[in-house]
């Protein structure tokens, strides 16, 4: 018996951004349900282990500082993701960006004289790391606005040559004497590590919100701005209003590698002090998700990912309650796809079409 | 380790990166880039250990790697073929997701040794220089090698191969046809995964052999390097596979010789960078109509928006 089709049909009018919350609420509830009926079949309490996560995420003060300080770097990686994305490029290789700006920053770092004051190590250190990520970008920038090289698969090969150039650089020439062949870098110098804003919060999260800022000027205030959504969505009406379709797109993901690269030196600068293998973990990619959860809007990527943030957090809390933290794992990439799920299926409408004969 | 040993030392690196190659390209051919490779090799790698050591049988555990993959790469299919998510954002967090599983099923199997052992087959050990590179191995690397050779035929010369590269260049031909568009790259990636499974399961009962969380350790992403490398066809796949088996098989003997960082970071580069560089390569406008990128790889086919 031939069965109904299932058809999804465009639907033709924009969501709004309140239907657009409601549907990615909806979606966090779906993941819970998801992520308890998973926690069940394996032996686990999903009260015990929901509970846990959030206590680990924003249950105390110094959770909520950890989270706000793990939050900086996915969401400045997504700035940048968000901003490439506007001239509908993709950068899928903020976490080697991010690497390379760490590289650069710390390169600073350890190289300046010791005492070399605050006013003039923080600069150098930032400019340092903003350069190495955009230089790191633009490898991939310049070649995609010339020859169209696809910079999904060359943004994505560049990562892994900058982790591994990291790696080259803290078991090298760079490792810590003291630190008995762990790979990390000597500690960079005083006059470049950020310090601490309030409670446990770091200066990064400062950093973050003028991301958000500066991502928002882009879209709204700024002439390139416009420049950028013209490039990305009607490339051919670009070239006929006079716009250099190749500058555009090579400062896009270059601004993006900055972003990242600064994102990179953050963690150096206020969390690690150092450069070490693992500097990152992942936070290039989780950007792209959290990008894509927030449309790349400025201020939900914030939100974003803070919230993405209390979820790794969480994660880590669980092994207390002797819950594997993989459960956070899958949590994370649970509420991604539910909440991506329903709001691309309320871009459609469902029908149910009658099985037709096919003719033979 | 003599050169004849270092060359078989590398197909045997080669086979899981391979199968996983392949599946990836079948994916891709089809128009859909899954980048979800790491995360199903893992699903793959556990579930074939689990049901190996559970069951006592080796062909247990690859058949259900294999189907366990198949079932991963089915709701992978389901999201972003059904639902046309964005390929790359539900690629990514399905790796996220594989990692996890894989580290929630895998938890009881953590350090319990290998029970199993898939049977080597010696077509001809003894013969002079091929005989100890090619032929004592076990059954999947022969595996891999007829597959690369079925794949490479079945694209070249069969009808379907045909369709299926249409799948990835031109879906609208192929819905002109008459064909079922979304059911046939549903096939296609539900089949790549079960390949990306099944070199997962390579790794976890033949190379390592044990369960390790994270085991894979960046296997997925060489494979779809590798698949970028060999612009799309089966027989560069293998030779790309070739060449990452070939660095990883040096990088262990680089490793025992003493103070090699430097080098083996270098060494380990060279597959990324060999991967630019044809990508760079096959960019130029007249490769790129020969060889390229699929061109409607990454896009959902919706046949009322194209």
């Amino acid at each position: 018996m031939p069965l109904p089709r299932l058809r999804l049909e465009p639907r033709l009018d924009e969501a709004t951004t309140g239907e657009l919350v409601v549907r990615a609420g909806l979606g966090f509830l779906l993941a819970l349900v998801l992520g308890a009926v998973l926690l069940a079949a394996f032996g686990y309490d999903p009260v015990v282990a929901y509970g846990a996560l959030y206590r680990g995420a924003f249950g105390t003060a110094r959770a909520v500082a950890a989270t706000l300080n793990k939050s900086v770097p996915i969401a400045l990686c997504a700035y940048g993701i968000a901003c490439a994305y506007r001239a509908r490029l993709w950068n899928i290789g903020a976490e080697g960006q991010l690497y390379m700006g760490a590289c650069a920053a710390t390169g600073i770092g350890l190289h300046l004289p010791p005492e070399t004051p605050a006013a003039v190590a923080m600069p150098l250190f930032f400019l340092a790391a903003v350069a190495g990520g955009a230089a790191w970008a633009a490898i991939a920038a310049i070649p995609r606005a010339t020859i169209g090289m696809n910079e999904i698969l060359s943004t994505l090969m560049l990562t892994y040559i900058a982790i591994l150039f990291t790696d080259y650089l803290v078991l090298g020439p760079w490792v810590d004497p003291a630190a008995f062949s762990f790979p990390y870098s000597p500690p960079v110098i005083e006059g470049a590590r950020l310090g601490v804003l309030y409670g446990g919060v770091h200066w990064g999260i400062v950093f973050s919100i003028a991301g958000a800022l500066l991502l928002h000027a882009i879209d709204r205030g700024l002439p390139w701005g416009y420049r950028l959504r013209v490039v990305g969505d009607a490339p051919l009406a670009a070239r006929y209003g006079g716009i250099d379709n190749r500058a555009v797109m090579v400062l896009a993901l270059v601004l993006a590698g900055a972003f990242a690269g600064l994102a990179g030196a953050i963690e150096v600068s206020a969390s690690t002090t150092r450069l070490q293998t693992g500097l990152s973990p992942g936070y290039g990619f989780m950007a792209i998700l959290v990008a894509w959860l927030a449309n790349a809007r400025p201020f939900g990527i914030l939100v974003a990912s803070i919230l993405y943030a209390g979820l790794l957090n969480g994660g880590f809390a669980l092994q207390v309650s002797k819950i594997p933290p993989a459960v956070g794992t899958i949590l994370q990439a649970t509420i991604l796809l539910s909440v991506l799920a329903i709001i691309g299926l309320a871009n459609y409408r469902v029908r149910f079409l009658r099985p037709q004969v096919e003719a033979p | 380790m003599s050169i004849e040993l270092l060359l078989a030392a590398a197909l045997v690196s080669a086979t899981p990166v391979l199968y996983a190659a392949l599946g990836e390209l079948l994916a891709e051919r089809a128009g859909v880039l899954n980048l979800g490779v790491e995360g199903t090799m893992l699903i793959g790698a556990v579930s074939g250990f689990a049901a190996a050591t559970m069951t006592g049988s080796v062909a247990a555990g690859v058949l259900l790697a294999v189907l366990a993959g198949m079932a991963f790469g089915a709701c992978f299919a389901f999201l972003v073929i059904v639902l046309r998510l964005n390929q790359i954002v539900t690629g990514l967090a399905f790796t996220i997701l594989g990692t996890g599983v894989s580290a929630l099923i895998g938890k009881p199997f953590i350090g319990v040794p290998p029970k199993v052992a898939v049977p080597r087959l010696d077509l001809g050990g003894e013969i002079a220089v091929i005989g100890p590179i090619l032929l004592r191995h076990d059954l999947l690397v022969y595996g891999a090698l007829l597959l690369t050779l079925l794949i490479a035929a079945y694209i070249r010369w069969t009808r379907p191969g045909l369709i299926l590269r249409a799948l990835g260049e031109s879906p609208q031909a192929v819905d002109a046809l008459g064909l079922p568009v979304a059911g046939l790259r549903f096939a296609y990636v539900v089949a790549g995964a079960g390949l990306a499974a099944l070199g997962g399961a390579y790794l976890s009962l033949v190379f390592t052999p044990s369960w390790i969380e994270n085991m894979t350790a960046g296997r997925g992403w060489i494979a779809i390097a590798i698949v970028i490398f060999a612009t799309w066809r089966p027989g560069w796949v293998l030779l790309g596979a070739l060449l990452f088996g070939a660095v990883d098989a040096l990088r262990f003997r680089l490793q025992i010789g003493g103070d090699p960082f430097m080098s083996v970071h270098f060494l380990n580069m060279l597959p990324y960078i060999a991967t630019l560089v044809v990508l760079a390569l096959v960019s130029r406008h007249g490769l790129r109509r020969r060889l390229g990128v699929p061109a409607a790889l990454g896009i959902a086919y919706d046949r009322e928006r194209r």
